[in-house]
């Protein structure tokens, strides 16, 4: 493998996964956890968080099984070449539609409260030739500009969602402890959606330096990740109450808008969040669009995968266009979640690992 | 070295092309709405409109739609005044389409993303589905911020916008004025649009603040009551501090109480309310504790104010007055107007959510026969600058 040709830190893994999982979830998923839960919310994104924790840590027990190695070489070990080859296939079309239908999000948001008369096509089209400008790099280069990134979009994010916390109605957090366990059993998995974007580690981790300190960094970064939606959801709830969160298409959005800061001499936030959202949904779209084409090029052992991110921009952008709406949009992007995203984040790692282990292949490791 | 040139002069140049945007609009096309009314169109205009329409049944006009701007090219340096404003109305079907007419009469796009006030006539708020639409659109669109204020116009919201009241820049920087000196006086409450949606929820309950009408000013008092989206009635602007108190909104203003015949007004600095829930034999009891401090400013002449027992004795009937006064308003939410507009259904479902899920379906019967209780306790920390 050409895996000594580039190296990222465990470090800047983790970055890349922030950035990844952080991107169009993060404006339904009050709505989200609130129509599941109610005030009990965030209970589920902990929960939530949890899980995605264990199965990122699968994912990451089985790339130290097989070092150097992803999971379309791996999985071929463990299932055979057809098999893995489906595997690989699922992967790649799974990534391609998630970065396709974000793109539509982005563009629609976009299209909402900035470029109202823009086509939504130009949006897309422009926003997708940026994408591939980065992508074109190699995994060295996409981490050390998220690294340069991050700090650019937190830090104002912070700043715009505390800007509104002085006007809060923290009782709309109340009553806690309401939810059922079947309740709790049967959201949990549709909060786990709203972290994916961490399986892209099936590809990355052969090409960590720092193998050995993976599995704590990977830890404490679902943990920020989780504290991240969890401060969001919490302070959307606490300023729409449960009913009216529960009746807004991007709650987040709608909830920057309602920002009044005290001295009034900066008005309507919307306008600077939106250019940081830019931020967002580009870092999380690079990351799967780079996937998609980085998988392709493994499974039809192509050593560039550059010639396939520009074959990719007409597809991911008619994909991106098919949806007639909004309502459609999201439907489409629930199926998505629910019938392949299952597949994708709990079964085929769990039953990869369940083989391995059964099988006794793979690198004895102790980490 | 000739390449590197040749492509950065070829991008700064092409820059100037592809920084063509769809979305340009030349802050002179724009025109500012800082301020909305919706009313119902009149008789006569109906009337006269139907005549000339081609399917008078659907497309009769609902809303009177008044716009009020400021004049582009009014003088900066004379600080706005007079003529510094104006207003613009049409007649349509939805709050939408008034958009479209007013845009055949006037030369620019009309612009709500810096609007400070939404006002509704009465009359418009008279029916449950107009009540929803207009919900709705306030909502729906993106241009509108949340923060816009809202208000109830006793009579026509119209009237309000054409004013041009002496000593002010204009009308709406004039009425959200008075509507944000809630520190000055306790009679005017703001509502903003967001806090309008939010409360409203599904049963349609709000308390909005009242505007009444006066030939060349407007006066901000009271409280206008919406129940399952249409206009109850109205509290008077004493009872509207009633309300404050137990909504815990108050943040000034003043109570006056009668000291040995002689006046005294209490000026509220701060004050607080607590919300406790008890389960009695006859069924709920709802105990308001409204803690509150602040100064004397004014007595009679030689009033020595400084003893203990005096300062007691003062606290004790302002107490007595404000306990006197939250319930009668009380008494008529429960009987007259059979609305909870003191959030104790609010406190009840976060506190008490086990009570809640068995009295939700029917709260607002719960609610007129509930035993709601009001204590006070009147802290005076102040008496002014003599003994």
């Amino acid at each position: 493998m050409n895996s000594n040709e580039e190296k990222i830190s465990a470090l800047q893994l983790g970055l890349l996964i922030i950035v990844t999982v952080i991107g169009v979830g993060i404006l339904t998923l009050p709505r989200t956890v609130t129509e599941i839960a109610d005030t009990d919310g965030w209970l589920l994104i902990i929960i939530g968080g949890a899980l995605v924790i264990v199965l990122a840590l699968i994912i990451n027990s089985l790339g130290n099984m097989f070092p150097d190695k992803t999971i379309i070489e791996y999985s071929q070990e463990l299932v055979g070449r057809p098999l893995s080859y489906l595997i690989g296939s699922i992967l790649i079309i799974y990534f391609t539609l998630i970065a396709a239908y974000s793109v539509r999000i982005f563009g629609e948001v976009l299209k909402m409260y900035l470029l109202p008369k823009t086509p939504i096509e130009i949006i897309i089209i422009t926003f997708l030739i940026t994408i591939i400008y980065l992508v074109r790099n190699n995994l060295e280069g996409i981490a050390r500009f998220y690294e340069i990134i991050i700090l650019i979009m937190f830090v104002p994010y912070f700043l715009a969602l505390s800007a509104g916390t002085w006007e809060l109605d923290y009782s709309n957090l109340l009553p806690v402890f309401q939810l059922s366990p079947k309740v709790i059993l049967g959201g949990v998995l549709q909060v786990v959606f709203s972290f994916s974007g961490f399986e892209v580690l099936y590809l990355f981790i052969p090409f960590v330096s720092d193998k050995q300190n993976i599995k704590k960094t990977l830890i404490i970064v679902i943990s920020i990740i989780t504290i991240i939606y969890l401060i969001t959801s919490l302070i959307v709830l606490a300023s729409f109450g449960s009913r009216q969160t529960k009746a807004l298409l991007w709650p987040l959005m709608a909830y920057i808008k309602s920002i009044e800061v005290p001295g009034a001499f900066i008005e309507q936030l919307e306008g600077i969040i939106m250019t940081i959202w830019v931020l967002f949904i580009f870092t999380t779209i690079s990351t799967l669009y780079f996937s998609s084409t980085f998988m392709a090029s493994r499974l039809i052992k192509v050593r560039e995968h550059k010639i396939f991110s520009t074959f990719l921009l007409p597809l991911v952008y008619i994909i991106a266009l098919q949806p007639e709406n909004v309502p459609d949009l999201y439907w489409r992007l629930d199926i998505l979640s629910i019938y392949v995203g299952t597949i994708v984040i709990v079964i085929i790692p769990i039953i990869l690992l369940i083989l391995a282990k059964v099988l006794k292949k793979g690198v004895k490791t102790n980490v | 070295m000739f390449k590197k040139k040749f492509f950065l002069i070829f991008f700064i140049i092409s820059l100037f092309f592809i920084s063509g945007c769809w979305d340009m609009i030349d802050i002179e096309r724009r025109l500012f709405v800082v301020g909305v009314g919706i009313d119902k169109p009149s008789q006569e205009e109906i009337e006269r409109q139907r005549k000339v329409l081609e399917e008078p049944e659907n497309f009769t006009p609902r809303y009177l739609i008044t716009y009020l701007s400021p004049v582009p090219s009014a003088k900066i340096e004379a600080g706005g005044g007079e003529g510094s404003y104006f207003t613009k109305s049409t007649t349509a079907i939805t709050l939408d389409a008034g958009v479209r007419q007013i845009s055949t009469r006037i030369d620019k796009r009309l612009f709500f993303g810096h609007s400070k006030l939404v006002l509704f006539g009465e009359d418009i708020l008279k029916d449950k589905n107009i009540v929803l639409e207009m919900i709705d659109y306030l909502q729906r669109n993106q241009d509108y911020n949340w923060h816009i204020l809202v208000g109830v116009v006793e009579g026509k919201a119209q009237d309000v916008l054409n004013i041009e009241p002496k000593g002010a820049k204009g009308i709406v920087p004039y009425i959200t004025g008075i509507m944000e000196s809630r520190q000055e006086t306790s009679r005017v409450a703001d509502v903003t649009l967001k806090q309008f949606i939010v409360n409203l929820g599904h049963e349609g309950i709000v308390a909005l603040p009242r505007l009444v009408v006066a030939p060349d000013e407007v006066k901000v008092e009271g409280v206008a009551i919406i129940k399952d989206f249409k206009l109850l009635g109205y509290l008077s602007g004493l009872e509207g501090r009633s309300l404050m108190f137990l909504k815990g909104t108050i943040e000034g203003g003043s109570v006056v109480i009668k000291y040995l015949n002689e006046f005294i007004p209490f000026a509220i600095v701060q004050a607080d309310v607590k919300k406790k829930l008890k389960v009695t034999d006859e069924g709920l009891q709802l105990t308001y504790s409204i803690e509150t401090e602040g100064q004397l400013n004014e007595g009679i002449y030689n009033r020595d104010f400084s003893s203990i027992e005096n300062i007691r004795t003062i606290e004790k009937l302002i107490e007595e007055e404000i306990v006197r006064d939250c319930n009668r308003v009380i008494k008529r939410l429960q009987k007259e107007f059979k609305v909870d507009i003191i959030y104790g259904d609010k406190y009840i479902n976060h506190f008490h959510p086990k009570i809640w899920n068995e009295i939700k379906d029917n709260y607002l019967e719960v609610f007129e026969d509930m035993d709601i209780r009001v204590e006070a306790d009147v802290k005076i920390r102040r008496t002014g600058i003599v003994k």
